[in-house]
């Protein structure tokens, strides 16, 4: 199914983000979170850290699945 | 008297329990029966009548030395007995089809005690009624019968008795320190309040221990997961809301839990391993709420915990069903199941928004609550880490669960949707978590504070909205490092599961040496008696390490009262 393949995904993405032209968040919490763009990018580049921090700690701890019965 | 005790919400548990042993085969219709009889009469106690209770309840056996009140009512107690009641039908309904009554008359005695442990007025009724739970949810684990499950149940046996031991040497301390056992809030750095602080912390899964969820909750068989999920981590969220909301140093504890979870389950490639790993980290949430301590903090905490225990619940019978069926439980062996279980995909896709807190599902409206108390305390670093937080829960529960479990390649399973009830269980579960998400204020009248709290602003929602999807852009985006392979990842248990051994071994060879000498000498003696029953005790490694550890620790304890 199309709607599943992540070319569709990413065009809805960049569609919704037109909504912030639209939107004025007010004030801040912190970090100037009211700025343009900022929860999109913010949780894009958050799971992508996660996601490499996962990776470097994969590279040390990961084992085969067999590893605590042998 | 007698009429008075009846009316504690686990009585009829606790009796259908015992019931279940005697009726074998009526075991589905006394479980159901007693939950909802226990629903009545925890309802009962609301309205009017409640002061009545509280009086003639309170305080109630005397013994010579302290009063234990194994009854006390309180609007959190409610709130925390309401949705263990709620997931406890539904999940009996879910287990409907599993041919094991010793397991459903454990679960009972599981749930009640749970319940017992939310009413207890004192340090020492909560202490009996933890460590019967502590027992009987062991006996769960251990009912799935297969050799992974006698393990794993032991594992979790060894490390709920050593955190019940910390936690009976705390309350020793107290009465000692303060000559007062009362449940109440701890405030102060006395030793004994660590000691307490410790305990309970071990059963919310906070580190270096947290491994002991992803390491024995998988092991359960399909239907009983459910409950362990529910009981376990969320009293001792319950516990440490009545007795250390406002301790600082659970801030922190709370977003190690968040990113150990997100980071462990990312790796993960056993389903169910990948939802216990998330319980960490949802369970991180809460103790970072119950840190923070204000009222706000304190309504989100209850609240997540209410909207958690259920979202949970349907995404473990999501995995459940996945498992029964098609008797997979791995990542790399299942893939492509919409097309042929459309109901479970759907409850799955609303149990996984839940958890990621999206509009209009239960998760939303109580997480945030949590990360707005951080804002209004000022707390940036700590809005910070819980903004990444929600972001990565939609990563490794939200979007990596159903797309491992029911999309990405067709490997070409045969299955179908689950059996009836099953199926029904699953369809409530999902209705209530759309059902707070939409109507917030069913869930916000039953809170412990006055709650003034508005999830749905513009502002909140497309927030919220954004940061999510674009979690799950990232998650695309690097789907080829995430596709699973056959391993797990090293965790704290590697320190009592391989390292103990070693240290097991050569402590086993030093007896042994030991033993040879004292042979020579003792020959005259009959000492094969002995013998026997010494090597079977070297031989049960994990026992021994955890001995040695106890030991340690009483020794500890020894030396801080010699003045």
């Amino acid at each position: 199914m199309n709607i599943f393949k992540p070319t569709t995904y990413l065009i809805f993405f960049i569609a919704n983000l037109l909504l912030y032209f639209f939107y004025d968040f007010g004030k801040a919490h912190f970090m100037n979170d009211n700025l343009f763009g900022f929860y999109p990018v913010f949780g894009f580049f958050a799971c992508l850290a996660l996601i490499i921090i996962a990776k470097v700690l994969a590279y040390f701890l990961e084992r085969n699945e067999k590893y605590y019965d042998s | 008297m007698i009429a008075e005790i009846f009316l504690h919400p686990a009585i009829p548990i606790f009796l259908g329990s015992l019931l279940i042993f005697v009726l074998k085969n009526k075991d589905n219709i006394i479980s159901i029966g007693s939950l909802l009889l226990s629903l009545f009469v925890l309802f009962s106690m609301t309205g009017e009548m409640n002061l009545i209770y509280n009086l003639s309840l309170n305080g109630s056996i005397d013994s010579s030395h302290q009063s234990l009140n194994y009854f006390s009512y309180s609007r959190l107690g409610f709130l925390f007995c309401l949705v263990y009641l709620v997931i406890a039908i539904l999940g009996k309904l879910f287990s409907m089809y599993r041919d094991n009554y010793m397991e459903k008359a454990l679960v009972l005695i599981y749930i009640g005690s749970a319940i017992s442990v939310i009413f207890s007025g004192d340090f020492i009724t909560f202490y009996i009624f933890w460590e019967i739970m502590a027992i009987a949810s062991t006996f769960i684990i251990w009912s799935a019968n297969t050799k992974a499950s006698q393990e794993a149940g032991t594992r979790y046996l060894l490390i709920h008795l050593f955190g019940g031991i910390i936690l009976l040497i705390g309350i020793v301390g107290l009465s000692f320190g303060t000559q007062d056992l009362t449940l109440r809030n701890l405030q102060g750095s006395d030793w004994y309040n660590w000691f307490i602080l410790i305990g309970i912390l071990l059963n919310a899964g906070a580190p270096p221990l947290s491994s002991w969820i992803p390491d024995s909750y998988p092991e359960g068989s399909y239907s009983s997961t459910i409950f362990l999920s529910a009981y376990t981590t969320k009293t001792a969220v319950f516990a440490l809301i009545v007795i250390f909301a406002g301790t600082k140093i659970l801030i922190y504890i709370g977003l190690y839990m968040i990113m150990y979870g997100i980071i462990y389950a990312l790796l993960e490639n056993d389903i169910r391993r990948i939802l216990a790993y998330s319980i960490v980290n949802q369970v991180g949430f809460m103790v970072v709420g119950i840190g923070i301590g204000s009222e706000l903090a304190l309504n989100g905490t209850a609240s997540h915990a209410f909207a958690h225990i259920i979202y949970k619940g349907l995404l473990l019978m999501s995995a459940g069903s996945v498992i029964y069926i098609t008797q997979k439980r791995k990542c790399t062996d299942v893939g492509g199941l919409y097309k042929l279980m459309p109901i479970t995909t759907i409850c799955a896709i609303i149990g996984a928004l839940s958890i990621s807190a999206f509009p209009l599902t239960s998760g939303f409206i109580s997480k945030s609550m949590i990360t707005d108390a951080s804002f209004q305390q000022g707390l940036e670093f700590v809005w910070f880490m819980l903004l990444v937080g929600s972001a990565g829960v939609f990563l490794h529960a939200g979007i990596k669960f159903p797309w491992f479990v029911f999309f990405n390649k067709n490997k070409n399973i045969l299955a179908q949707d689950p059996p009836l009830y099953m199926n029904i269980a699953m369809i409530l579960s999902a209705a209530l978590c759309l059902l707070i998400g939409i109507f917030p204020s069913i869930l916000y009248g039953i809170l412990p504070f006055e709650a003034t709290y508005i999830p749905y602003t513009a502002n909140h929602v497309i927030s919220q909205t954004h940061l999510l999807l674009f979690s799950g852009l990232a998650f695309f985006v690097s789907l080829k490092y995430l596709e699973r392979k056959l391993t797990i990842t090293l965790d704290f248990d590697w320190f009592y599961r391989k390292a103990g051994n070693i240290i097991n071994s050569f402590t086993s060879y030093f007896l042994c040496a030991i033993d040879f000498m004292t042979k020579k000498i003792s020959d005259l003696i009959s000492y094969d008696r002995f013998a026997k029953v010494e090597n079977y005790l070297i031989k049960q490694n994990n026992i021994s390490l955890m001995i040695t550890v106890i030991l340690i620790v009483f020794a500890f304890f020894i030396l801080l009262n010699l003045n």
